[in-house]
Parts: C-alpha cells; sequence; structure tokens
C-alpha cells in the first residue's frame, strides 16, 4: 500500500493555483497597461489629422510624417478603402479613418519618415 | 490509497477559482478601458473643408451657374462635385439659393439627419453618447447666380452634417 505524502501534494497544488494566478494577472496586466497609455488616443489623433489634412489638400500638396512623433514611434502608415490605419507605438490599427478627398492619395516610405502625397 | 473523489473535487474547486479570478481581472479590465479611452472628434471641421470644397465646386469665382448643374445633379451635388458614392454615405449637405422668393435647392443625403442633430442639441444627454453627435456647419452670404443667361444676385444658406463613423 502506497501511502501519499499529503504535504508534497498540497505543495504541488499551491505552486500550481500559484502559476495559473500570476499567468492570469500578467495577461490582465499587458492589457491594461496599453490602454493606461493611452495609446489607442494616440493613434486615433494621428489618424485623425492626417485625414484632416488630406481632405483639406490640393493636388500636388503632400506632408511628411516623421517616425519619432510627438504620438509615439510610427511603426506603418497604410492608405487603403479610402480610409487611413497607421500603426504607431505597436497598436496596429483595424478600424481606421475614413478620408473624402476627391483626389488620389499615396504613401511613400523612407528611413525615417512617411510621405503621404496628394495627386 | 487515493482519494479520486477528493483529487476531483479540487480539480472543480480549482477551475471555479480560476474562472472567478479570470472574471474580476475581466472587469478590472474593462472598467479601465472606459475610462482611459477618449473620443477625438474632428467631424465638425470635416463638416467646414466639405463645405469648403463644394461652394468651390459649384460656384468658382463666386459665380453659382445653374445652366451647367441639371435637374439630376441638383440632387447629387457631392457626385456633382466628383465626390465618390462610399465617401458621401455619412455627409448631407444642402444648399438653398434664394432670389425674390424663388428657391432652389441643391442637395444630396438623407436631410432625416438633421433631427438627430437636434437630438443632441438637447443639454439632457451624457457625455457617452455625445461621440454619436454629429459634426456640423452652416454658413450664408451672397453670391451671383447664372440662369438662362440672367446673372442675378442671390443669397445662398448652405448646411453640411456628417454622421459618426461607426
Amino acid at each position: 500500500m502506497t501511502i501519499k505524502n499529503k504535504r508534497g501534494g498540497l505543495l504541488n497544488q499551491v505552486i500550481v493555483h500559484i502559476v495559473l494566478v500570476g499567468l492570469i494577472f500578467s495577461l490582465f496586466l499587458f492589457a491594461t497597461a496599453g490602454k493606461i497609455n493611452s495609446r489607442g488616443v494616440k493613434q486615433q489623433v494621428l489618424e485623425k489629422q492626417l485625414a484632416l489634412l488630406v481632405d483639406s489638400a490640393v493636388p500636388g500638396m503632400s506632408f511628411e510624417i516623421e517616425r519619432n512623433n510627438i504620438n509615439g514611434v510610427v511603426q506603418k502608415i497604410e492608405i487603403k478603402e479610402g480610409k487611413i490605419f497607421i500603426m504607431v507605438g505597436g497598436l496596429g490599427s483595424f478600424k481606421g479613418y475614413p478620408y473624402f478627398s476627391k483626389y488620389s492619395v499615396s504613401v511613400r516610405e523612407e528611413e525615417n519618415k512617411f510621405i503621404v502625397s496628394v495627386r | 490509497m487515493i482519494n479520486k473523489k477528493g483529487v476531483m473535487g479540487e480539480g472543480i474547486l480549482m477551475i471555479y477559482r480560476l474562472l472567478l479570478i479570470s472574471f474580476i481581472a475581466f472587469v478590472i479590465m474593462g472598467v479601465s478601458s472606459v475610462f482611459y479611452a477618449h473620443y477625438v472628434d474632428v467631424r465638425d471641421a470635416e463638416a467646414r473643408i466639405l463645405a469648403r470644397d463644394v461652394m468651390e465646386c459649384v460656384s468658382p469665382e463666386g459665380i453659382l451657374n445653374l445652366d451647367g448643374i441639371s435637374v439630376e445633379d441638383r440632387k447629387n451635388i457631392l457626385s456633382y462635385c466628383g465626390f465618390g458614392s462610399e465617401d458621401v454615405e455619412r455627409f448631407y449637405v444642402e444648399l438653398k439659393i434664394e432670389n425674390s422668393g424663388k428657391v432652389i435647392w441643391l442637395s444630396q443625403g438623407d436631410s432625416g439627419a438633421l433631427w438627430v442633430l437636434d437630438i443632441f442639441e438637447s443639454d439632457q444627454l451624457s457625455e457617452g453618447l455625445r461621440k454619436y453627435e454629429p459634426g456640423y456647419y452652416d454658413w450664408s452670404y451672397p453670391i451671383y447666380v447664372l440662369e438662362n443667361g440672367n446673372k442675378f444676385e442671390a443669397e445662398v444658406k448652405g448646411q453640411v452634417l456628417i454622421s459618426n463613423e461607426f
């Protein structure tokens, strides 16, 4: 007859509990940290600023957006389906913001900036 | 000898505790999302830009040539000005050209959106609903109109309303 060591069994359970609770809280902290840093608000500001610039532009104008922006590090700017998507501070953009310019708008990536042209 | 029922009970208790902790974590995260989220509203600025574009389109150099705008185009003034059909879904534009009791309308969009604006002008709405308030701009000034070869002075009153993008 094998007698199970009760203390060893209890310790195992406690460790498993602690590890699982720690995993849940670390996921929760990472997710909350993103919200507290207001990355979403900064992304909104950049997308809407650029949309307004594009809306009010006439053909021949172009705008430069530095990668090291006051609203964070801009990793990617995309213009597709009539919307502007800006990835900033590691936060991807899924909704974007629509613009209504009737001219052709394109974006070109350079080493330390993005150039948005209206033609 | 291991008590199998006891072991299963421990497992169920652990699942329950984990679910409870996850629920608490989600609630705290949800509250912090609401607290730290902020909607940046630029629709009033968009309305002004669109108003400028429409006026430059219909009256370049300050003269509105009605002979060049067909009856069909007068009801689709944004399309006449070159805006795509996908762009105009959120917009309502209305131009009322008045001269000596005669009124000519140029418009496009759903005029029902104006009563939505009236609802939001009530002070009783909460801040959370304010992000659904449409952007709006209106203007009025004298203009020259060319119709059937006759040039006369009229007054144009315009409104632009931009709905939310959600």
